[in-house]
């Protein structure tokens, strides 16, 4: 079994071109998931569009690609209409959403494309693209898919794909700060390990790869709280408490340079020491490819 | 006095758009120049060049100087010190005599990574190494590289180099 994750979009809230963004990239969320002969693609944010054509160009003529969405905001779905293989008769797209999402990908997928914002119509799209929705026993070529209700505003789910002992968690969007059982002591002191719902840690659970949204440092999030993401150290304290092998810190902010990135990592990486974990903590990045 | 011609001799109207390179000016005259005398006036001639032929002429990009190659700079393991300089498209690094970098180390396998031009860029991709390839400490298969980007190959280290 083989199991590939790389990352098309990284950045958070809008697209991020320039030199000062080039090592972690500017495009928004986008990430494909790989497992065995499967394409799955986690949100449809700017990366999607690059991703779209590198399947062009590497693919057999008949494409299959399940796309899972986080949410609907604009940096979860704006590669969409530019998304080449979705305008392909031998190109087939599952789109799914959390069960409670209550259709909203399809509702809005469509509306993204009327006359008003783009010229031309989903309904010419010419892919044959299927609507479904995760439910508790959702299963795709044999990788066990399950989606989490996560706290952002408009409400967004995370998703985990696990095959033969191999899971992969995409959690972006999430505040989690907001979920923390000491959310009080930690205002004082922000070193204080995080307790996190039980619920959403045993969710993520022995993830061999965790992508979760961690777009704040400590002092942007005290300015951000209720914005809809988290702390990148919050982030390391649930693949601690999760028990990931790795923790790939996601979303990051549009206001950040590679080397802002970069100091947001080496502070995760020393909670990491500090707890004495051997987990892998570093910055999701535009173009790289992990093989779990 | 100086007046502007075109390359038949014609003076240009008055207020015409006259950009362009008007000759040596350590030569004025010569047989060559375009400036030359008429009816005791100094004459710049500016040929053809039109405003088209001259963004035909200058375009962005044409024109840019020769860059210093992309290098991996290799700065731990047997050799180290050296400079390997990226000038093929595809560059395999490997313990291999077919390897274009050839290092002799233990866990590096025989073809171990494979860096490849992508345009402008380059990205490298681990060729299913026994122990893989560590992209600034991270275990990762394949990423676009960057100016100082550090690749760890068993015990040998590189540092990416763009160029230019």
């Amino acid at each position: 079994m083989s199991t590939f994750v790389r990352f098309w979009g990284t950045r958070g809230s809008i697209p991020t071109p320039g030199h000062k963004t080039r090592r972690y990239g500017g495009n928004t969320s986008c990430v494909e998931i790989r497992i065995d002969d499967s394409l799955f693609i986690c949100d449809a944010g700017t990366g999607l569009r690059e991703l779209g054509v590198h399947l062009l160009a590497r693919e057999d003529k008949h494409l299959e690609a399940h796309l899972f969405f986080s949410h609907m905001h604009w940096d979860h779905i704006q590669g969409f209409p530019f998304f080449v293989p979705a305008y392909s008769p031998e190109a087939e797209l599952h789109v799914y959403e959390a069960k409670e999402a209550n259709e909203r990908v399809v509702r809005l997928l469509q509306a993204q494309m009327s006359s008003e914002y783009f010229p031309v119509s989903f309904a010419d799209l010419k892919s044959r693209i299927h609507f479904g929705a995760v439910t508790s026993d959702t299963s795709v070529d044999g990788v066990r898919i399950r989606a989490f209700e996560q706290i952002h505003p408009g409400k967004s789910f995370a998703y985990s794909f696990e095959k033969n002992g191999t899971k992969v968690v995409y959690a972006t969007d999430n505040e989690l700060d907001l979920s923390a059982k000491n959310r009080d002591t930690i205002a004082t002191n922000p070193d204080e390990r995080r307790i996190l719902p039980k619920e959403f840690v045993r969710f993520c659970e022995n993830a061999d790869l965790l992508i979760a949204d961690g777009q704040y440092t400590e002092s942007e999030y005290l300015k951000k709280e209720g914005w809809g993401h988290a702390r990148a150290t919050t982030v390391v304290d649930l693949g601690l408490q999760s028990g990931a092998k790795q923790v790939a810190v996601f979303h990051h902010d549009p206001m950040h340079s590679d080397q802002d990135v970069e100091d947001k990592i080496s502070i995760c990486e020393r909670r990491v020491i500090f707890s004495g974990s051997k987990m892998v903590v570093f910055g999701a990045r535009e173009g790289m490819t992990l093989k779990l | 006095m100086w007046t502007l011609c075109n390359a038949d001799g014609v003076e240009a109207s008055p207020g015409a758009r006259t950009r362009g390179i008007i000759g040596d000016p350590a030569n004025p005259g010569g047989t060559d120049s375009p400036a030359s005398r008429k009816n005791g006036k100094h004459v710049l001639k500016i040929g053809r060049l039109t405003e088209t032929t001259l963004s035909q002429s200058f375009h962005p990009g044409r024109h840019v100087r020769p860059k210093k190659k992309a290098e991996l700079e290799q700065v731990e393991g047997p050799g180290a010190p050296a400079r390997h300089i990226l000038a093929k498209d595809e560059v395999v690094v490997g313990r291999s005599r077919e390897a274009d970098v050839q290092i002799e180390s233990e866990m590096m396998s025989r073809k171990h990574m494979l860096v490849r031009r992508v345009g402008p860029e380059f990205e490298y991709e681990d060729l299913d190494s026994k122990f893989g390839v560590y992209l600034n400490s991270v275990k990762a298969f394949a990423a676009v590289l960057r100016d100082g980007d550090v690749l760890q190959l068993g015990k040998v280290v590189f540092i990416f180099h763009e160029g230019g």
